[in-house]
């Protein structure tokens, strides 16, 4: 379900998650990739999303391992969800148990900042955001080719591609080295479309 | 004359049936239950009808259940207010020597304004509990009785004690002994298997006492007033929200008690259908108040049956 039509909705809940939090006492700060991520970062990505992927939690600067929406968050964000009439996994952490040990380097340092009141988003870069693309199109089946639509849809550039698919052999064994070739030969036959 | 918010409209009119003194008295044609509109006016009435309601508890004091009234006090988180109205009345009246687990209330002066059966005509329902008492005394079996009205009157085929409990608010034995009584003597018809008991009034072709215990509760509206208990909290609490500080703390607060109060008056008036307000508390708030007002009139429609005049 696409509830996040564009980035006035999503900032429009983040922002309320935000005040119940801060208003609560409480703060929280979380990293997101996916398409909510590329609709915040405005860079002409448009596809609506129908949640919001936390990549991993964020505690004193730092990527945690641990639980990255703790209870309290959870609690908040089903609240705020009622509140906005979204669907109960509209900030989703389903994302943080594939992705939280394969953050590129310097993950944090690239995201772009939005503060919420009590909320702090760290949104993963746009050089972050296709790397990991790449690597989610490298599934194959009709969830591979998802991914890779829309890695499409966010226009890279060949620069671009050359960075994401130098990360992704830098991160996976060898023996998938031949299948990233493939996807980003299938990519690169789409750009030349 | 100051404008009453529709929930202390509803009450003061409640309370005028009932013989409290007030200058704006609407028709209510449902039986009320006494102490529960003691714990509704204990939790969000205003305070000058509160006080009222003392001067009447000292008459009609004999008539009514503290134990009762003290169970009804703890699901609306106002036991400590309704201990020190029991005290007070219980310390005016010799008609009855409750135990007074507060001190009365600091500083109360009777009015002396309040009537008893003010009305007790046979289109005058109000006052059928509490004249009821006068019979049967003011004890479980009474609130047994009054508890299958919906059953007499025809809008529910059957309760089961739990049911009856929860209305009367006494503990399932104390329930389950009166039922059996009733049953026994051919008042009361048990239905259903051995664990799902349910129960409707019985009344046999030329069984004067049955005729005499039931015609009462067969010929009265029934208003769900037991019902409306925790939904008039949850009302005010919505009114109170959005009279406040537009936060988005209210606002998820307010959304929450009008999806459960939703469901309340659902269960009370089958035509009511709404969504939760939703959006910002900028939003949510105005419309949840708005919704809870309507919320407020209809349940007040629901529970009076009656019209409304003015003063």
């Amino acid at each position: 379900m696409s509830q996040f039509p564009d980035k006035a909705r999503i900032d429009a809940a983040l922002t309320d998650l935000g005040a119940l939090l801060a208003e609560r006492g409480a703060h929280h700060e979380v990293a997101i990739i996916g398409g909510a991520a590329f609709l915040l970062n405005g860079d002409g990505f448009a596809r609506p999303t129908g949640d919001i992927d936390v990549a991993a939690g964020i505690v004193d600067g730092r990527i945690s391992d641990r639980e990255p929406i703790p209870e309290a968050l959870a609690i908040a964000i089903s609240e705020i969800g009622e509140l906005h009439r979204l669907t109960p996994g509209w900030v989703s952490a389903a994302a943080a148990n594939s992705f939280v040990n394969v953050l590129p380097d310097g993950f944090l340092a690239r995201a772009h900042r939005r503060d919420y009141g009590g909320l702090v988003i760290q949104v993963a870069s746009r050089t972050d955001l296709l790397r990991l693309k790449l690597n989610a199109a490298m599934r194959r089946g009709a969830v591979g080719d998802r991914h890779r639509a829309d890695f499409l849809r966010a226009r890279p550039t060949r620069e671009e591609l050359a960075d994401a698919e130098a990360w992704l052999r830098s991160t996976e064994a060898p023996a998938l080295h031949d299948r990233i070739a493939t996807v980003v030969a299938a990519i690169h036959e789409a750009l030349d479309a | 004359m100051p404008e009453r918010d529709p929930i202390n409209e509803l009450l003061w009119n409640a309370w005028g049936a009932l013989g409290v003194s007030t200058w704006s008295v609407g028709e209510v044609q449902t039986v009320i239950d006494p102490e529960v509109l003691i714990a509704a006016t204990a939790t969000v009435g205003d305070e000058r009808l509160f006080l009222e309601t003392v001067d009447w508890g000292i008459l009609h004091a004999s008539l009514l259940l503290p134990h009762r009234l003290r169970r009804l006090a703890r699901e609306t988180d106002v036991a400590a207010r309704v201990e020190g109205w029991i005290a007070t009345v219980n310390a005016a009246t010799a008609d009855v020597s409750w135990t007074a687990h507060e001190p009365p209330i600091d500083g109360f002066v009777r009015s002396g304004k309040s009537m008893r059966f003010p009305d007790h005509g046979p289109h005058a329902p109000a006052a059928a509990a509490l004249r009821s008492r006068v019979m049967l005394g003011p004890s479980v079996r009474s609130e047994v009785v009054r508890s299958l009205h919906s059953v007499a009157v025809g809008i529910e085929p059957s309760l089961a004690a739990v049911d009856v409990a929860w209305r009367a608010a006494s503990t399932k034995s104390q329930v389950n002994g009166a039922l059996e009584d009733l049953v026994g003597a051919g008042l009361v018809i048990r239905q259903g298997t051995p664990k799902r008991r349910r129960y409707a009034p019985q009344g046999r072709s030329g069984d004067a006492i049955a005729s005499g215990l039931w015609t009462p509760w067969s010929t009265y509206a029934y208003g769900p007033w037991r019902e409306a208990l925790r939904l008039l909290v949850l009302l005010d609490r919505i009114r109170g929200l959005a009279a406040g500080t537009a936060t988005i703390s209210a606002a998820v607060e307010a959304r929450a008690h009008f999806a459960h109060a939703a469901t309340l008056l659902g269960s009370i008036d089958a035509t009511w259908t709404t969504d939760s307000p939703q959006g910002s508390a900028a939003t949510v708030l105005p419309a949840a108040a708005a919704l809870a007002a309507d919320a407020t009139e209809r349940l007040a429609d629901r529970l009076t049956l009656g019209s409304r005049r003015s003063a």
